[in-house]
């Protein structure tokens, strides 16, 4: 067989050794690669705590990092794959890593309730700072695992906004704004893009860590609040998330938070000295004013409360982490309203962070400016700018049609989750909130304690979450092809009667 | 000016695309070339006649407030006659259009309020005379709006003429908007006509005539039939008597939501008279082109309608949901869940706001409900009723359209080089009249946010701001939590709050756009007078 027919069929030959070209088995194998070498770091720490839990770990990431080699020697990435056959793949990584996850729950002395540790795991790898389980009572290796759930899906979010979708959703609206010449990209291939983004992540990681620990935090701590700040997924080992950790701590958890939900074009542009750049994102400017104003808001709303504490949760709202200094359940409305929108707004494009992004949200109000001067002039062409950069009309029906599907998502889920009997307010904020992957919400409290939910309320979250993380993407596509599919068998069934007529 | 010459100038406010022909009748007249001011006197002058026939009814029953209809009336009269005699139409340009009527809406809404500020209707005994006017204004601009937000307290204190007045405010209201639906949105470019002509069978527009003043007196006409046929089947059920059929009419109608009772519907605790109200509620939520037609024998529009079918379909599952709920989860009999259940929906669905409730504990109370249960009545006052009708929200054709453009996002991102077109019906929508769609859904989501973070720091709470912004400006009337269907909104909400709720009631009531580039017009003019 020619090499051409070999390609055509989708399988390669490289000389002795035929590999399959696929972008969701390669995603796949890959993740798993690096969960097995995070899950066997955590069972090395854990087995001498707890030997069950570490022999569990162990075992996972043997297994993991075996099917993860076995994977990459059978599968690559040759042709450029098609946006459904990426957005597929990344569902199907993320599936195949949240069944892992569960697993490893029930097998471990964490819980052994399947609803409970499927929840846990979605939680984790989508990184939504909420948690059906105690950290309080969890062993050192499996801490260390649930951070690295979290660490290893905001990485996977990561490659997935600045490496795999750009590269198939040009001009889209779910591309982050800061592709500039080809010369300044971070990502000019996805070999390169993966190691520069992974490398800027695990430095970040290391930077956050190590600023803990000179606070005094314990090595073990600082480890897991380094791997889920820097991810913006908001795991603790506490059950009152940051509120017990003294000034220092909480300092340095707003700073690296903030820097969680920068994009990473911002930290490529400063590695390269690229100052003007830099001091000209429109997009950066609006994140720090966000959270300046969300900030001044909360300290003319809450009595009595310090900087730092305002300055925390309106950082952990606006990055999407879902960390709390403060018990914000309890505040004014006015700051919980305040809240709520960053959350909702989220952070920069191509960050780890989540919700609609602030580019989009700058874009949607430009667009409704324009509007309102068409209304005037009908005639009149006007652009729309973000970053300098025109934003083609294309473009920006997309991001409309995205905004208004996000949105739709956000009423299906609360109404949902009202059916579970929470209330207005808790279930609207849940449900925006899962889909932004902060987590907490009035109903599970700052730590996000998701046991106040019922398990149907938490299954619920699940696909909410995933989406927020990943995009919302492939949810909307399998609720379009359920209402396809719907519309199909009426015209069948129509065609059908005519027939037998 | 006689009163003749006085409502035949009055229907001008109704027909903006004639102000260029008006401008050439007029121009030998003398008077200031001003658009928005030649506009208001004459909607002054049609107010000022409500006014004057509600002094009637009062005169000839409880007779309390007589004297400050009266004095009302004339002095709106007068102030209308001023600004007609004194101006001439000035240019047709549209910032001119957005003056006229934004400017024309906030005058009608302070003005409206001195019949009750003269009266003393929020006077409960010692109430502050800023509490009475901020007071009066709400309810004004809850009755123009035809919201039926209610700032009252006391039902019992206020003449019967007085209570007929605040009816006649929402039919005012509901007759301005039914009018500039048509007649004035098209010609402004939102694109209501544009999406109605493209559904509409044949090659006549929902212009019923070639003439946008004829259309407009058809409409009116038609009106006017609903309102009496509402009118007459209360008075012809038990309980209601003339004047609260007369009352109910002009506020079912209208999709206003106003009673003369505290109580509202649940005053009559009637079956029958909720069955009529109902009836009256869906009617009042359709397009009124259709119902033009239909009085004239032709019931195609009716059938022929994607935006009526979805509109009754989507009131018939919401209704099956809240139905569900309240008796599954809800723990009320199967009757009474459905009773309480299908009058808030329709309520709440055609944006009109009356309530069942007889009391604060009673079913028809929605604010006790189960949370999903009012998370779909949320829903409800989002989209609101049809195009071209009495209703607010963003309006059943608008969901479809931007359903259809957030699918096709979708897909396009699976096939990046398809050419979807969004269809409403069997008909493809422009993409200028999306994009405008578009436009419109992400203000009124930037109006709804603003206004959450500007009540709740005002001191509202998050649940009762968001139902009571998204409540105004769907002009729903009652919102959630402690500002309910059987709650007072001055008890609710601070003094700055309701004004801020009254703003909101008028942008919502004018479809957003005019409003907004009223207020972005004197900007606009600044910033280029100094660059």
């Amino acid at each position: 067989m020619s090499r051409t027919r070999l390609a055509d069929t989708g399988v390669v030959s490289l000389g002795t050794k035929r590999r399959t070209d696929s972008f969701g088995r390669l995603a796949i194998t890959d993740s798993l690669l690096v969960l097995g070498v995070l899950s066997g770091l955590a069972g090395l720490v854990g087995v001498f705590e707890d030997l069950g839990d570490g022999i569990v770990l162990l075992v996972t990431g043997a297994v993991a990092v075996a099917i993860g080699s076995l994977g990459r020697g059978t599968y690559e990435r040759r042709h450029r794959p098609t946006p459904s056959r990426v957005v597929g793949g990344l569902a199907a990584t993320w599936a195949v890593l949240v069944v892992v996850g569960t697993v490893v729950y029930l097998l471990s002395s964490a819980t052994d309730n399947v609803g409970t540790a499927l929840f846990e795991s979605a939680s984790g790898f989508s990184t939504t700072a909420l948690t059906a389980l105690d950290p309080t009572q969890l062993s050192s290796g499996m801490q260390l695992f649930r951070g690295a759930t979290q660490w290893l899906g905001a990485l996977i979010g990561l490659l997935a906004a600045v490496v795999a979708l750009p590269g198939v959703l040009r001009g889209s609206v779910h591309v982050p704004v800061g592709q500039g010449r080809r010369l300044d990209r971070l990502s000019p291939g996805p070999t390169t893009g993966r190691r520069r983004v992974g490398g800027i992540y695990l430095g970040l990681t290391i930077l956050c860590g190590l600023a803990y620990a000179l606070t005094g935090m314990g090595a073990k701590d600082s480890v897991v609040h380094a791997l889920t700040t820097v991810s913006t997924g908001g795991f603790t080992n506490r059950a009152d998330s940051f509120i017990s950790y003294g000034a220092a701590t909480q300092i340095v958890a707003t700073v690296f938070m903030t820097l969680a939900g920068m994009s990473y074009f911002v930290f490529w542009w400063v590695l390269r000295g690229q100052r003007k750049r830099f001091l000209r994102s429109t997009e950066m400017w609006l994140y720090f004013a966000m959270i300046a104003s969300t900030t001044v808001a909360i300290l003319l709303a809450v009595d009595g409360i310090t900087v730092r504490h305002a300055a925390f949760q309106a950082a952990s709202a606006a990055s999407t982490t879902g960390l709390a200094s403060a018990d914000w359940t309890v505040f004014p409305s006015s700051a919980l309203a305040v809240l709520l929108i960053a959350v909702a707004t989220g952070s920069m494009g191509a960050s780890a962070g989540g919700g609609l992004r602030i580019a989009r949200a700058g874009a949607l109000v430009a667009y409704a400016q324009r509007e309102l001067r068409r209304q005037l002039d009908p005639k009149i062409v006007t652009v729309v700018k973000i970053e300098s950069r025109v934003v083609a009309d294309e473009e920006l029906e997309r991001l409309t049609g995205y905004q208004i599907a996000h949105l739709g998502l956000c009423a299906i889920g609360a109404f949902l989750l009202a059916t579970t009997g929470i209330d207005m307010v808790s279930s609207l904020w849940t449900a925006i909130s899962a889909l932004s992957t902060a987590g907490p919400s009035p109903i599970t409290g700052p730590s996000g304690d998701a046991t106040n939910l019922s398990s149907t309320a938490r299954l619920l979250l699940i696909p909410g979450m995933l989406a927020g993380r990943l995009t919302i993407l492939p949810l909307l596509t399998a609720v379009i092809g359920v209402l396809q599919a719907k519309t199909h068998l009426v015209k069948w069934t129509r065609r059908l009667l005519r027939v037998r007529r | 000016m006689d009163s003749a010459a006085a409502a035949g100038a009055a229907m001008k406010i109704l027909r903006p695309l004639e102000i260029r022909r008006a401008t050439e009748l007029h121009h030998d007249r003398g008077g200031v070339p001003n658009t928005p001011l030649h506009v208001m006197g004459i909607a002054l002058a049609f107010v000022a006649v409500g006014m004057l026939l509600s002094a009637l009814i009062e005169a000839g029953s409880t007779n309390r407030d007589t004297g400050p209809l009266v004095v009302s009336g004339f002095l709106t009269f007068g102030l209308g006659a001023f600004l007609w005699w004194a101006t001439r139409p000035g240019s047709a340009r549209a910032r001119d259009v957005f003056a006229a009527v934004g400017w024309t809406w906030i005058v009608i809404t302070l003005v409206g309020a001195l019949p009750y500020i003269l009266a003393g209707t929020f006077d409960l005994g010692g109430t502050p005379m800023t509490e009475q006017i901020v007071n009066s204004i709400f309810e004004s601009a809850s009755g123009y709006s035809c919201t039926g937000s209610t700032a009252l307290v006391d039902f019992e204190s206020p003449g019967r003429g007085l209570l007929m007045y605040r009816q006649a405010t929402q039919w005012y209201g509901g007759m301005g908007i039914v009018v500039l639906a048509v007649a004035v949105l098209p010609f402004l470019g939102v694109g209501g006509l544009d999406l109605m002509t493209a559904e509409a069978p044949g090659p006549s527009s929902d212009r019923l005539t070639p003439r946008i003043a004829e259309t407009a007196k058809r409409l009116w006409a038609t009106y006017a039939v609903l309102t009496v046929g509402v009118g007459i089947a209360l008075f012809a059920v038990p309980g209601p008597s003339l004047y609260d059929g007369l009352a109910h009419g002009l506020s079912t109608a209208s999709t206003g939501g106003f009673s003369p009772y505290g109580k509202s519907i649940g005053h009559y605790n009637s079956v029958l008279v909720e069955s009529v109200i109902i009836i009256g509620m869906v009617i009042g939520g359709m397009n009124f082109a259709h119902h033009w037609r239909a009085l004239q024998g032709r019931f195609s529009g009716y059938v022929n309608d994607p935006e009526l079918r979805t509109y009754l379909l989507m009131l018939a599952v919401c209704t099956a949901l809240v139905v569900g709920l309240l008796w599954v989860d809800g723990g009320l009999a199967f009757g009474a869940a459905f009773r309480a259940g299908i009058f808030n929906v329709v309520s709440l669905g055609t944006s009109t706001g009356f309530g069942n409730a007889t009391n604060q504990a009673s079913n028809g109370n929605f604010v006790l409900w189960v949370p999903a249960a009012q998370m779909v009545l949320l829903f409800l006052m989002v989209v609101g009723a049809c195009t071209g009708s009495t209703s607010g929200g963003i309006k059943v054709m608008r969901l479809q359209v931007l359903l259809g453009h957030s699918i096709r996002s979708v897909r396009r991102t699976q096939q990046p080089r398809a050419v979807i077109p969004v269809r409403h019906g069997s008909h493809a929508v422009s993409e200028d009249i999306v994009s405008r769609m578009a436009g419109f859904f992400v203000l009124y989501l930037l109006l709804v946010l603003s206004g959450i973070v500007i009540l709740t720091g005002l001191g509202a709470g998050l649940l009762e701001s968001i139902g009571a912004i998204v409540g105004s400006l769907g002009n729903m009337g009652p919102a959630l939590g402690e500002a309910g269907p059987t709650a007072s909104f001055s008890e609710a909400f601070s003094q700055p709050a309701r004004l801020v709720l009254a703003l909101f009631m008028i942008i919502g009531r004018l479809e957003i756009f005019p409003m907004m580039l009223m207020f972005a017009l004197p900007a606009r003019a600044l910033r280029e007078r100094f660059s």
